[in-house]
């Protein structure tokens, strides 16, 4: 366990030293700023007539868990995985003492807990904007418990991410499946009814399952069973993948 | 007593090429070196040893079965195979600390002298992407020693190197082998470089073992290394040998 945190702390420290991951999240913040300005235009413009007070905690919840984290989650992983192998660094990580499911489990989380670094950043620069615009601030540990309960379907989205990159043979092209698989699955979310919702995209907001609803026993389960299942299997088909490759 | 022991190793990629029916030994404190041809098969033996290609056949290390012990193994050994992989993002002190992330005790200071060591110090904070070919070998050698392994694998390692710094990763590997008697497999297709720094060789030609022998023995029938290799491949091919 302790070398699988190691190994997963170190290969998060490949992600800080790129820039991008940084760039992205300044702004994923200035688009936050800019719907507090676009509000504020609002109310200007029609003279105070029409004042929006939206909890921009909330609001922003699902600009960043559809779009923007899935596409940290996508960086990452693609760099970790697609980039290494092209680069020929992925040997230096197999070279350490550790199995080749300790390698990949490590990348895996270091992709996953870069997605939740950036929830958390969003968090906190919503609630700054929160204050800033004056608007009152309510619930906040209940707030970040919605953020922090959408991190669990993350999972799957970097599983996902993860066995795309397996099968791709340039970072390029992992990338650009990635995004399309991706939105290929929201779109039958939204327009494929019974089975857009048996895919786990479907499962972004996960907090809805839990906050706020009252759900059947019968269909919770159902729901934990689609997403918890979902990333075991494109785990383990990552696996297999991972472990019959060549370096 | 054997530091790595293989048995039937084979090996075969989709052009049908690759290592078939390898077997040989390496005993503590040996310089063996693999000598052949551009694609006879010594980096993928090498690759098969730290488990990077799938292989059938047996794989022994410090008397442990490579696939059921590769932490333990990894922990005892430094490799340095084709080009160094290098994250050419990170500097060269960060290159080697990414790389000993499993090795607590590996300290700034040993960091610093094994880069002292290949001539990289006053570089450490440069990133290894600006490096030289020979630049990046040395660092690449830097973190196959940096944590003093029992057992160090090198797929030419004098690669890109100048005259200067091919005698002095001789004289390392040499200096190693006798103070500490770390054992070293090294493969090269220069003969002049495997009879400067092996003890042992072991002629690979087309993907099989065809001969072995200590330096001694095989230039004890041959004025050279050079000649040796020549006479064993002729041989093999049936060629008469003048």
């Amino acid at each position: 366990m302790n070398a699988l945190l190691l190994n997963t702390k170190s290969e998060l420290k490949k992600l800080l030293i790129k820039k991008k991951y940084l760039v992205l999240t300044i702004l994923g913040a200035v688009i936050c700023l800019l719907r507090l300005g676009g509000n504020m235009l609002i109310a200007k413009v029609s003279g105070g007539d029409v004042v929006i007070k939206s909890n921009m905690i909330i609001s922003m919840l699902g600009f960043t868990v559809d779009i923007l984290v899935p596409l940290i989650i996508f960086m990452a992983v693609t760099d970790l995985f697609a980039s290494e192998i092209q680069e020929d660094t992925m040997k230096a990580a197999l070279m350490r003492p550790q199995t080749r499911f300790k390698v990949m489990t490590a990348k895996y989380l270091a992709a996953f807990f870069a997605g939740c670094a950036v929830m958390l950043v969003m968090f906190v620069v919503s609630l700054l904007v929160q204050v800033l615009s004056g608007n009152p601030l309510s619930d906040i540990p209940r707030t970040l418990l919605i953020y922090v309960v959408d991190m669990i379907p993350l999972l799957s989205i970097a599983a996902m991410a993860l066995l795309l990159n397996m099968i791709s043979k340039s970072p390029t092209l992992a990338m650009l499946l990635c995004i399309a698989a991706y939105i290929f699955f929201k779109y039958l979310n939204y327009y494929g009814s019974t089975i857009g919702q048996m895919i786990f995209t479907a499962y972004s907001q996960w907090h809805k399952v839990w906050i706020g609803t009252l759900l059947p026993f019968g269909a919770l389960i159902s729901k934990i069973g689609i997403l918890f299942g979902s990333i075991l299997i494109l785990y383990t088909l990552s696996y297999i993948i991972f472990d019959k490759k060549d370096f | 007593m054997n530091v790595v022991e293989i048995n039937n190793l084979t090996k075969l990629y989709r052009n049908n090429r690759g290592i078939r029916n390898v077997s040989f030994t390496v005993q503590k404190g040996d310089i063996l070196g693999l000598l052949g041809p551009n694609g006879s098969g010594k980096t993928t033996i090498m690759k098969a040893m730290l488990n990077l290609v799938n292989s059938t056949g047996n794989i022994s290390i410090f008397g442990m079965d490579l696939h059921d012990n590769i932490e333990e193994i990894m922990m005892k050994t430094g490799a340095l195979i084709e080009s160094p992989a290098l994250y050419k993002d990170m500097t060269a002190y960060q290159n080697i600390k990414m790389n000993t992330a499993m090795h607590s005790h590996i300290t700034r200071e040993r960091i610093e002298n094994i880069l002292d060591t290949v001539h990289l110090l006053p570089y450490k904070n440069d990133k290894a992407g600006r490096f030289s070919l020979g630049m990046k070998q040395r660092l690449g050698l830097a973190i196959a020693l940096v944590t003093s392994p029992e057992l160090i694998i090198l797929d030419e390692p004098v690669n890109g190197l100048d005259i200067e710094g091919v005698v002095e990763i001789r004289e390392i590997i040499k200096k190693l082998n006798k103070e500490r008697n770390v054992t070293f497999l090294i493969s090269s297709h220069m003969a002049g470089e495997i009879e400067k720094t092996c003890n042992k060789v072991a002629v690979i030609y087309e993907g099989e073992i065809i001969s072995q022998a200590t330096t001694e023995d095989a230039l004890r029938l041959h004025p050279s290394m050079e000649d040796y290799f020549l006479s064993i491949v002729k041989d093999r091919r049936g060629e008469i040998i003048i």
